[in-house]
């Protein structure tokens, strides 16, 4: 049936729900679970990198005061990975990196857990180790995972093989052409982009306990339902034994995409027949943070005398580390980031996962996209100071519009970036500049543009109808701090049913009672939850409907949810009570609940043929920002202060604006940590060098600065009431953003990321080295398997 | 009533309380090789950060009432070990020879870590290579009252920054300065946290404005702090002009070793030092 | 050899070794989670309590120092039930996400505005050098703290409790 909801009426700044106990220090997050009736769990790891294993021998550790489990390799017989299962949950014959588990411990107290980790033995023989992408993807290079082949590969006919973990690639039209056409320009750069940490102030974690001959795992998790895979994949056992709940998550940033170490608590608790809390140390979550990768990228356009980019080829190394993880997923998003955006005649990119013996990477808010746009947009100004066109109108002549091929061919619905960089300079015209504010130091603005995919995919809802006239909102998304599962879901469904969003309760996640939900993040739990949320709405608004007509004697299709009461159209105040109608119901029909489903719509398709290696070929809901900052750089410090930043981000229908730009101000002091102040260094023995706060340098307020932002509505969208996911996008553009400001400012080629000071002096002052990828052939064909 | 922890064997507790100078002395000395006074206890706290245990046995020094004090006559200075960065700053008077230590001690770390970290642990704390006040008491030319079982020394920084990597056990009870007519000032980078460069200075002038004589110290570039013998010896005389100060810094920059270090590799601590020296220059001219 | 102090206003004592950091006592000995253990190493301010009248880091205090003082904690911030202005400001400018930093952010905040009457927003900025937030942005804290000066006078009697 046609809902006919009006949207606006979910609009509304409503607060968040879970606020009060965050600030009186009650909420218990995962990390707070931990009582005197619960064993404490520590992990065992590899104190070098890549090593033959000869011996581990956990007797002594087994016979310490206190220790009441040990759980080992022979405990996890199965790999696991996404797309490639290519990893062992503790370490076997093989030690590919620094702090790889090698067996976990529960004991009564964590000092005695941590005395017995000090008295395991590992006995181990040093083998050559590929540090860097350049060096694993070198002739002879020594493998990580001689035994590729073997592996269980969720798709056949991939390319990979070697230290290449995963091949994606992208070709549309005739690039060879383009470069040879004698009227082209031809721009070519080089970008390397270092780790990023999330550094969620909740480390990853998970309290399990064994119940009735099931597994229950608590976990700080965003994705439920991989954990619960996951966990019983690795084990052996049937996913039904597992149960994974969800408490508020403190941070995640997509640190928590991926099952890490619940398994192993798991593991203890069957083993000891206890409550088992296992919590990364600060330490161990800083070295072995599943970071956003470092990656290396070749970009190279033709570009036509009118300023038109004929051709584009791009070569993206993506560092797995020593397993493949979510970069393998990650690899399809070069398509659609770095490849997206402008309007290419003709492309080929190519997008490699390379495995190094180094802490494996994983997913960060905007995977793949906050380097890609960074690559994408120094490269734009690179062109156009090559071609001696203005940034701004080169991009207002390129941007997609309604009816343009994406690289993979898919026909981009609506005008939307083009508009939005006219209100960029609308809002830059409201807000003025702040030149004035960098006197003596170096002055840069810039403007970048960024595309990003929302990840739809499958999610469930159920809602239950209480007698009181309050609903009950039963999913497996997680609040993780984005408030899309605390304000944005129960603003849709309060809005679907005509109540107020206080009156939709919402269960914490819980795979017995939720169904499936792919998970929190990439920007997707308000479209994909809000969509299913939205059909389970739909089946108990007929059977509200259907019961308040009997009572009021008049036609379902004349009845309005409005209010609190069912109401008969046009008649405002008629009608009754919504709790008067789940009386009713409940005495003739039984209880009123309801489930929905929904999944990504697949009405965006590629031009076939054009992309191989692809998780998908199309985007199915892309979603577009544009960014400006202006920055001033102090040339004796190399150091950058962010005078202004503004954002015009497109939103789909904001339904809780000031939570909205809570989350653009949020993701963009993140995206600017990305840009100038976040490093991650590698050492010489493949191990992360950070180990904390004192080392990893995050923005602190004063490095702050507040986001002039503009919300652009009304782009097409397949979200519910127009709604479109705005947390994960609102970071992308951050790097970008500082390095073409910075490069505006220094007048200098900026090819790395993240711009601190040291590295901004050692530009200025010409010591820097130009970065030229030997590693990556100048003859594209080189760079993809075949 | 709460227990917790095992049962302890020896019969010293892993956390003394002394009241007095010598009793800590004792207390250290008797302590066995892992034992350690600690005052702001900053540094020895997020020391399993650094993959440095907290040691055995704490000789904890906040009850001495020897060691407190911020005490500034019209001649000399005396403030206490025990005195946290941020009772210094509040306490110091606004006076220009006193600007570098004040800036210093106001500046340095956080707030929550400035009411913690005291003098003494920032003497004391081998290791930590961003100690603000280290250098800015050497350009106050101050003496360190150090106890020692063999009885008490005054002894100038120079002298105390060698010897606090000396085996035995020592206190520092307080530093001492005299007043002067010197105008000082404290730079560093980044302005915020922690230090990769600092220049602290003091300096007073002749009839003619010229320099009549000068420190300057420098932290953070090496893992000690130090006073830059070679640079005041060509500065007395000349005119403090900032951008010539500046040139004379880059010139003679080749007396140090720097460190490097994850948040700043040693080349950058050296390039940012002429700049950071004019910097202080530049201050002591604004404010006259 | 128990070590004793009050917290939130009642006497305790600890018996355990004297070197553990006072968070560690009152997120396990105490079993009082509401201050964060985030950093260990007094940087993120997550774990700020009153101590003796002023916020300082409970993960860098060993409690064998603590003998006598006047210890006050998120839990004991403002009586049961009832927000302090500073918590009523963040749950009014929908400031909070996560949430992990917040206890450390109210510790902090409400001395701060109890000694600074008129604050200025650098000057706020500056007071939360040792308080990090790695999900908001932070600008929207600014806000909240900036609209209880227009708004009402600092709460003194939070903190003196
Ligand atoms: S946990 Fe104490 S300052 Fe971060
Ligand atoms: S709200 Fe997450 S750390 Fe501040």
């Amino acid at each position: 049936m046609n809902m006919k909801v009006d949207p606006r009426t979910a609009v509304m700044d409503m607060p968040r729900r879970d606020a009060r106990d965050k600030v009186t220090g009650r909420t218990r997050f995962m990390v707070d679970m931990a009582g005197s009736d619960v064993l404490r769990a520590v992990v065992v790891r590899a104190g070098s990198g890549a090593a033959k294993v000869l011996r581990i021998d956990t007797s002594a550790a087994a016979r310490m005061r206190g220790v009441r489990g040990i759980a080992t390799a022979a405990d996890a017989p199965q790999l696991h990975g996404v797309g490639v299962m290519d990893q062992p949950l503790f370490v076997r014959d093989r030690i590919r990196y620094p702090g790889e588990p090698i067996c976990a411990i529960a004991a009564d107290t964590l000092e005695q857990a941590r005395a017995a980790a000090a008295v395991v033995v590992v006995e181990t023989e040093e083998m050559p180790a590929c540090l860097t992408m350049a060096e694993a993807l070198a002739p002879g290079a020594p493998l990580l995972h001689p035994d590729w082949k073997s592996y269980e590969c969720i798709v056949d006919g991939v390319a990979r093989g070697g230290n290449i973990a995963w091949e994606g690639k992208v070709v549309r039209g005739d690039v060879d052409a383009a470069f040879a056409r004698p009227d082209v320009s031809v721009v070519e750069s080089c970008f390397r982009v270092g780790r990023q940490s999330h550094f969620p102030f909740e480390p990853r974690g998970a309290v399990a306990s064994y119940e009735d001959g099931r597994f229950h795992v608590i976990t700080s998790t965003q994705v439920p339902w991989t954990v619960r895979a996951v966990t019983a994949r690795v084990m052996g056992v049937h996913a039904s034994q597992v149960r994974v709940t969800v408490p508020p998550v403190g941070g995640a940033f997509g640190l928590k995409f991926d099952a890490s170490i619940e398994p192993m608590a798991a593991i203890l608790a069957k083993k000891t027949g206890r409550t088992v809390s296992l919590v990364n140390s600060r330490e161990e979550e800083t070295q072995t943070c599943l970071c956003r990768e470092n990656a290396d990228i070749w970009i190279r356009s033709a570009i036509t005398p009118e300023g038109k980019i004929a051709g584009r080829e791009a070569v993206v190394l993506m560092d797995a580390g020593a397993y493949g993880g979510e970069q393998i997923f990650l690899s399809t998003m070069t398509a659609h980031t770095l490849g997206a955006g402008y309007r290419l005649e003709s492309v080929r990119m190519s997008s490699r996962v390379v495995y190094t013996n180094t802490p494996p990477n994983g997913a960060f808010r905007s995977c793949n996209g906050a380097y890609n746009s960074f690559a994408l947009e120094r490269h734009t100004d690179e062109i156009c100071e090559k071609i001696g066109m203005d940034p701004m109108a080169f991009r207002k002549l390129n941007v997609l519009s309604d009816g343009d091929p994406g690289t993979t061919g898919q026909i981009f619905e609506g005008d939307v970036l083009g508009p939005m960089l006219d209100r960029m300079e609308a809002l830059r015209e409201r807000t003025g500049t702040r030149e004035h504010r960098a006197g003596d130091r170096l002055y840069g603005l810039a403007t970048t543009v960024g595309t990003w995919n929302i990840f739809v995919g499958p999610s469930s809802a159920t809602i239950n109808l209480n007698a009181d006239g309050s609903v009950t909102l039963i999913t497996a998304s997680v609040e993780i701090g984005s408030g899309s599962i605390t304000q944005g879901v129960p603003q849709i469904v309060a809005a679907n049913l005509g109540i107020h969003p206080s009156k939709v309760i919402v269960k914490g996640a819980d795979t017995d009672a939720a169904g499936y939900d792919m998970g929190t993040g990439g920007g997707r739990t308000v479209v994909s939850m809000g969509a299913a949320a939205t059909a389970a709405c739909e089946v108990v608004r007929d059977k509200l409907l259907d019961t308040a007509s009997e009572l009021l004697q008049t036609p379902p299709a004349d009845l309005v949810l409005r209010n609190g009461r069912v109401e008969i159209r046009d008649r405002p105040g008629s009608g009754t009570t919504i709790e008067t109608v789940i009386a009713r119901a409940e005495q003739t029909k039984g209880p009123i609940s309801g489930s929905g489903a929904f999944t990504a719509p697949q009405s965006a398709k590629a031009m076939p043929g054009c992309a191989a290696g692809h998780f998908f070929d199309a985007m199915d809901l892309p979603v577009f920002i544009v960014h400006e900052a202006e920055v001033a750089v102090d040339p004796d410090t190399g150091e950058t202060e962010v005078l202004a930043y503004r954002v015009v981000q497109d939103v789909g229908r904001a339904i809780n604006p000031r939570a909205v730009r809570g989350q653009i101000q949020g993701a963009v002091i993140q995206g600017i940590g990305y840009g100038i102040h976040e490093a991650v260094t590698i050492g010489a023995d493949g191990g992360i060098e950070q180990t904390g706060f004192e080392t990893y340098h995050m923005p602190l307020a004063q490095d702050a600065v507040k986001v002039e932002i503009d919300l652009y509505e009304g782009a097409p969208s397949c979200g519910p009431m127009g709604t479109k996911g705005i947390a994960e996008v609102a970071i992308m553009n951050g790097g970008a953003t500082m390095a073409c400001a910075i490069a505006n400012a220094t007048g200098k080629r900026v090819q790395q990321l993240p711009l601190t000071a040291p590295k901004v002096l050692a530009l200025t002052c010409g010591i820097e080295p130009v970065l030229d990828h030997p590693h990556i052939s100048r003859r594209w064909s080189d760079n993809i398997l075949r | 009533m709460m227990t917790w922890g095992t049962a302890r064997k020896s019969g010293i507790s892993p956390l003394t309380s002394p009241e007095t100078v010598d009793e800590a002395l004792e207390l250290l000395a008797g302590g066995g090789p892992d034992t350690r006074a600690i005052a702001g206890a900053t540094w020895i706290m997020r020391g399993p950060t650094r993959g440095e245990p907290v040691p055995a046995r704490l000789v904890a020094l906040n009850r001495i009432a020897e060691l407190r004090g911020v005490e500034i006559g019209a001649l000399s200075g005396r403030i206490g070990a025990m005195e946290s960065h941020d009772r210094i700053a509040r306490a110091l008077p606004e006076a220009a020879d006193l600007r570098a230590l004040a800036v210093a001690a106001g500046a340095s770390a956080n707030p929550g870590i400035r009411r913690l970290a005291t003098l003494g642990g920032n003497l004391c704390a081998v290791g930590f290579v961003a100690a603000d006040l280290i250098p800015a008491l050497m350009c106050l030319d101050a003496r360190v009252e150090v106890a020692t079982p063999e009885g008490r020394r005054n002894i100038d920084m120079t002298e105390f920054m060698a010897m606090r990597r000396a085996a035995g056990p020592f206190l520092v009870v307080a530093v001492r300065f005299g007043r002067s007519g010197f105008r000082t000032a404290h730079a560093r980078t980044p302005a915020r946290d922690y230090p990769v460069s600092i220049a602290s200075l003091s300096m007073a002038t002749d009839a003619e404005g010229r320099i009549a004589d000068l420190r300057l110290a420098v932290g953070a570039v090496e893992a000690d702090a130090k006073r830059w013998a070679g640079f005041e010896d060509r500065a007395r005389g000349q005119a403090p002009d900032p951008a010539g100060m500046a040139a004379l810094a880059t010139e003679f920059s080749a007396d140090f070793t720097p460190v490097s270090a994850l948040d700043a590799p040693g080349w950058y601590r050296l390039q940012v030092l002429p700049v950071l020296v004019r910097r202080a220059f530049e201050q002591i001219r604004r404010e006259g | 050899m128990a070590v004793e102090f009050t917290l939130n206003g009642e006497w305790r004592d600890f018996a355990g070794d004297p070197r553990t950091p006072l968070l560690d006592v009152l997120r396990d000995g105490c079993r009082m989670t509401g201050t964060k253990s985030v950093c260990r190493a007094g940087f993120c301010g997550a774990c700020t309590v009153m101590v003796g009248g002023e916020p300082v880091p409970s993960c860098q205090r060993p409690i064998g120092m603590l003998e006598g003082a006047e210890i006050v904690t998120i839990e004991g911030i403002a009586p049961p039930e009832e927000l302090n202005p500073v918590q009523r400001a963040f749950l009014e400018h929908d400031v909070v996400q996560c949430g992990m930093c917040f206890p450390g952010m109210v510790i902090t905040l409400t001395d701060f505005l109890r000694r600074n009457a008129a604050p200025t927003r650098s000057g706020i900025k500056e007071a939360l050098s040792g308080n990090m937030c790695r999900c908001t942005g932070y600008e929207r804290i600014i806000d909240a703290v900036m609209s209880i000066r227009e708004t009402e006078t600092p709460a003194a009697e939070a903190v003196s409790r």
